[in-house]
Order: C-alpha cells, then sequence, then structure tokens
C-alpha cells in the first residue's frame, strides 16, 4: 500500500474510532489509539521529505476516488505528493505528534479526553487533506476541515461562555475569508475551466495581462484572481483586517494553540500562495497587495504583542506578525524563503506555546505574566526551553530563523518587523 | 510533556541550521512545485552587509530595551506609559480593530436581525399566521363553549329553529 493514503488516512480512522467509541473505549485506549497512528504517519512522511532532500524522489499522484463528473466540470480525490507538500507533511505530523504526546499530560485532569484526542486527529487529517490537494476544491475541503476542527477545539471547553464566542468568531472571520476563496475558484473555473492545480499553473502565464469585466469595471484577469484567493489565505493566515479571531483563540486548550494556532493550520494561506506562486507571479498587483498586507500585519501584530498580558496572546500576537513576514517573503518572489519560515517557525513556536502550556500548569492555568516572576527555580527545563525558543525566534546564530530572518532581511525587510519577535518574545520571557 | 518539549527545543535549533540551504538556494530541491527566481535569490546574496545584519540588529536593540525594562530599571515600563498614554492605549487596545468591527458590523447585524425577528417574523408572519388562526380558532371554540350549554331546553330549541328553517326552505323552494 502507498504510504501517503497512510498518512493521510490513518489519522481520519483514529478520529473515527476514538470519536465514535468515547467513554466506552476509555482513556488510555483513546489516547493511544489516536497518538499512535500519528506517529505512524511520522515515520512515513519523514522517509518522504529526506528522499526529496537527497533528490532521489520523484512528484507523485496517488488517486483514491472518483469525485465529481458533471457536464465540463471534473475532479477526483487524489493525494499529491511534491517537494512543497513534503515539507508541509513533516511539519504536520511531526508537531501534531509531539502534540497529541504532550497532551496526554496537559489534559490529564480533563473528563473529556477521548473527544479532544478525536478532535486532534481530525484535524490533522484535514491539514493533510489540504497540503496534498491536487484540485482546489479538494484543497478547500482540507481548508474548511481544518476551520470545523479549529471551531471545535476552540469551543472544547463549551461550558465555558468567552470560549464559545471564540469559536464562533474564529468561524465568522474565517467565513469573510472563505467568500474570497470560493470566489476565486469560481474565478479560476470561469477562466481556466478547470481545477486541477498543475493544469491552471501551466496556464496562468499565458493569461497574464487578459482582462475581465468585474464588479461593472474591466480589471486586469489574473489581480483579480489572486487577491480573491489572497484573501481566503488573509482569514485562515490572520491578516491584518482578518486577525481579530486569532487572539481569541487562545482560549482553547494550549496544545491547540501549539498546533493549530501557531505550527500549521494558520500557515495554510502562506502554503497556498505558495502552492499557487506561478499564478501570483502573473500579477504583480496582486503581489503587491500581499507585499503590503504582510508588512502591515507584521507590524500592526507586532506593536499590540508588545503590551498584552496574557501569556498566550503575546504568543499568538507574534504568531500574526511572523505569518506577515511569511507573506511578505512571498510577494517579492522568494516562495523559498517564506517556506523555509513557515519550516521553523512551526518549530520554535510551537515549542514557544508548549513551553507556555507548561508554564501555565505549573501555575495552575494563571496567564497573566504580571503574576509570574521567578519560575526559572521552579520549572528550571521549561526556562531553557523557552529561552531556545525566543532565541531561535529571534534568529541568534545557528539558530532555526538565522537564515529566514536574514533572507527577509535581503529582501528590503519591513525595519519594524525584526523587532517584533525581539520585543514581542524577550518581554513574555522576562519573568523566567 | 517534557519529551515533546525537548524534541522540538532540538528541531527548533537545528531545524533551520540543516535545511538551511535546501529551502533558500534549492532550485533542484523544489523541482518546479514553487516559482522559483534564481536571479533574485543571487541578488539577495548580493545585498550589503548591512543589509544582512539588520534583522540581528534590531533582535539586540528589542533585547536591550527588553533588559533595560524588565531587569535593569523596572521602572521603566511605567514611566513610559504615563509619558505616551494615548499611545499605549492604542496599542494595548489593539488599535480599536474590535470595536471598530462591533460599531460597524456586529450592532448593525443585531439590528437588522431585531427588526426581522420583531418585525418580520414576529409582527407579521407570527401575527397573520400561527398567532392568527389560534385566535381565530380560539374566538370560535369561545362561541361553541357558549352553544354547548349542556341545557335539554336549549338543544331542543337548537333543533327546532332547524327544523323551522329546513322546512321553510323545502316549502320556499
Amino acid at each position: 500500500m502507498n504510504p501517503i493514503l497512510v498518512i493521510v488516512f490513518a489519522p481520519l480512522l483514529a478520529a473515527i474510532v476514538a470519536g465514535l467509541g468515547n467513554r466506552m473505549l476509555g482513556n488510555v485506549a483513546a489516547k493511544s489509539i489516536t497518538t499512535g497512528a500519528l506517529f505512524l504517519s511520522m515515520a512515513l512522511s519523514w522517509p518522504i521529505f529526506l528522499a526529496f532532500v537527497a533528490g532521489t524522489a520523484e512528484p507523485s499522484l496517488t488517486p483514491v476516488f472518483q469525485w465529481v463528473r458533471s457536464g465540463d466540470l471534473s475532479f477526483d480525490w487524489a493525494l499529491s505528493v511534491d517537494t512543497l507538500t513534503a515539507v508541509m507533511l513533516v511539519v504536520i505530523t511531526t508537531v501534531s505528534a509531539l502534540v497529541h504526546l504532550y497532551s496526554w499530560g496537559y489534559m490529564e485532569e480533563d473528563p473529556d479526553q477521548p473527544r479532544f484526542f478525536a478532535y486532534l486527529s481530525l484535524f490533522t487529517f484535514a491539514m493533510l487533506m489540504l497540503v496534498t490537494a491536487d484540485n482546489l476544491v479538494q484543497m478547500f475541503f482540507g481548508w474548511e476541515g481544518v476551520g470545523l476542527a479549529s471551531y471545535l477545539l476552540i469551543g472544547f471547553w463549551f461550558r465555558k461562555p468567552s470560549a464559545n464566542a471564540a469559536a464562533i468568531k474564529a468561524f465568522v472571520v474565517n467565513r469573510v475569508g472563505d467568500l474570497g476563496f470560493m470566489l476565486g475558484i469560481f474565478g479560476v473555473y470561469l477562466v481556466f475551466g478547470t481545477v486541477s492545480i498543475p493544469a491552471i499553473l501551466d496556464a496562468a502565464p499565458a493569461m497574464a495581462g487578459s482582462t475581465i469585466t468585474f464588479l461593472g469595471m474591466r480589471l486586469d484577469t489574473m489581480t483579480i484572481l489572486c487577491i480573491l484567493l489572497f484573501i481566503g489565505a488573509m482569514g485562515k493566515s490572520a491578516q491584518i483586517g482578518l486577525h481579530t479571531w486569532l487572539p481569541d483563540a487562545m482560549e482553547g486548550p494550549t496544545p491547540v494553540s501549539a498546533l493549530i494556532h501557531a505550527a500549521t493550520m494558520v500557515t495554510a494561506g502562506v502554503f497556498m500562495v505558495c502552492r499557487l506562486s506561478p499564478l501570483f507571479e502573473t500579477s504583480q498587483a496582486a503581489l503587491n497587495f500581499v507585499i503590503f498586507i504582510g508588512a502591515a500585519t507584521c507590524f500592526f501584530a507586532a506593536t499590540v504583542g508588545t503590551t498584552q498580558w496574557d501569556i498566550k496572546r503575546v504568543i499568538a500576537y507574534s504568531t500574526c506578525s511572523q505569518l506577515g513576514y511569511m507573506f511578505f517573503a512571498a510577494g517579492v518572489g522568494a516562495y523559498g524563503a517564506a517556506m523555509f519560515h513557515l519550516f521553523t517557525h512551526a518549530a520554535f513556536k510551537a515549542l514557544l506555546f508548549l513551553g507556555a502550556g507548561s508554564v501555565i500548569h505549573a501555575m495552575h492555568h494563571e496567564q497573566d505574566m504580571r503574576f509570574y516572576g521567578g519560575l526559572r527555580k521552579e520549572i528550571p527545563l521549561t526556562f531553557w526551553i523557552m529561552l531556545f525558543g525566543t532565541l531561535a525566534i529571534t534568529g541568534v546564530g545557528v539558530l532555526g530563523v538565522f537564515g529566514g530572518s536574514a533572507a527577509l532581511g535581503g529582501q528590503r525587510a519591513h525595519p519594524a518587523c525584526a523587532p517584533s519577535p525581539a520585543r514581542g518574545s524577550v518581554g513574555g520571557s522576562r519573568p523566567w | 510533556m517534557l519529551v515533546p518539549l525537548v524534541l522540538l527545543a532540538l528541531g527548533a535549533v537545528f531545524a533551520g541550521f540543516a535545511f538551511h540551504h535546501q529551502f533558500i538556494d534549492g532550485e533542484e530541491f523544489w523541482a518546479g512545485s514553487i516559482a522559483f527566481d534564481a536571479d533574485l535569490i543571487h541578488a539577495m546574496h548580493e545585498v550589503p552587509l548591512l543589509v544582512k545584519l539588520s534583522a540581528t540588529i534590531a533582535m539586540l536593540a528589542g533585547l536591550a530595551i527588553a533588559w533595560g525594562a524588565y531587569i535593569r530599571n523596572p521602572g521603566w515600563p511605567a514611566a513610559f506609559v504615563a509619558q505616551f498614554g494615548v499611545l499605549y492605549r492604542f496599542v494595548h487596545n489593539k488599535w480599536y480593530f474590535d470595536e471598530l468591527y462591533h460599531w460597524l458590523l456586529v450592532k448593525p447585524a443585531f439590528r437588522i436581525g431585531r427588526w426581522f425577528w420583531k418585525g418580520g417574523d414576529e409582527g407579521t408572519i407570527d401575527r397573520f399566521g400561527p398567532n392568527g388562526f389560534a385566535w381565530a380558532v380560539q374566538l370560535g371554540s369561545r362561541g361553541a363553549v357558549r352553544l354547548q350549554s349542556g341545557y335539554l331546553n336549549s338543544y331542543a330549541l337548537v333543533m327546532l329553529v332547524g327544523l323551522v328553517g329546513a322546512v321553510s326552505w323545502v316549502i320556499a323552494r
């Protein structure tokens, strides 16, 4: 059996078993099944990625089912694996497996553990569908799937009114972005007559410069399509204007914040822009829009992050800012640098969130940093972990982001962006 | 909980170092899965040293400010807030995005919703629909209750009136 099928569907199977089995199955069984499935996916993903690094792998397409055959419109469920997907596969499965493992300890006292783990695995499945999509509709399926899982997990503690409000806010704000994405997909079908991503990317350069009537105006086709698709990315990746849900999403349990709202789901927008990069390359106006939004988000979120008191909100604004950074890199045409930043950001931001979770756990669920102090002596390992995370995010020496920051610095970086992680997280790590 | 933390810390420290070259310069690595502009990447390596160091410089500036504000002189932030109160409130309240959306979108949406609910649904559809029928049925049954008095003589009267009516109809025809 093709390993990619196992990678994608093992988490779904685990989610179904753990979710339906729920209390009948018991905590330990549900947790073992979901965590085991994720570690299996991770173990199968790394060889694929390393083969691409070594240059021995070929892009592949694995058909799953026939999906839609209707007149001229036809597309199937299929799992496509190329370098970009391989990068996302290791990011998703690794962070997800580690977050599953971390949740064993973090959620130990929760009465609804099987439900929690089922949601986590369901999320992972949807995210994997998103990154392996070879047509826009399947990508949209994954896109909505992660949105649903995010909603369920933000509102996991549904007896808390603030958690419900935050979950609804996340869902509604994402609908706004998704409307843009949907219009983009419709527009792409209208213009190209297909939703298959490789076919669209092949046909895109020939379309550059053509015009289309939109809202009663004659506008550049590619600019309209790219901006509509990018609005979808803005919603999912919490860019300025559609960012308001992300800080509120911190109502969810901390492992959720680490997995969904730092490492994977919020980077789906960056992934989408990189996946469709040949499309974006045909419109300088759309790329300028991406640069502008990215830089504005970067600056905005960085300033807000410096004045928040809640430890998780500080990290959330830092995430928002870093996502702006990634879009900025994509906008100037350095898609490799954007993906590099996505890759390292997933590691150190998940680390910072899990470290924050460890602090919150040790502080009996106190999240206001003004009440912290002297924790270095109480939880020394967490102190060092947070310090490493902070050093990585601020780009010290050989650590994670160095190449990313330097590369982005190399492309006329926005001067205001760089202090963001620095001040945000050094300020954040003050108490330790 | 500590095992994943340590593994992620290793990832955070070494991932960038290990894969830097492939991701940034790797046209063969990406193999056409993203648009790759070799000239741009080449130009990126040629920028002046100061540009390359700008991120690090900004980080060090942030570190110095953080050290000054939280370790050397913890009174700083409070003094800064007192001095630049307007700026601080603007930033602390997240540039008033939530307030703006609340005023611009949430409240009008509630107002429209309330109008449809109170005026449209309750005031029109319910009033003339289900509630109207219920009202008519209630009125009719009140009349019926008055007729169904249980007195034999009133039933006899009704029968008599009915009989008179039927007979006169037959004759008149």
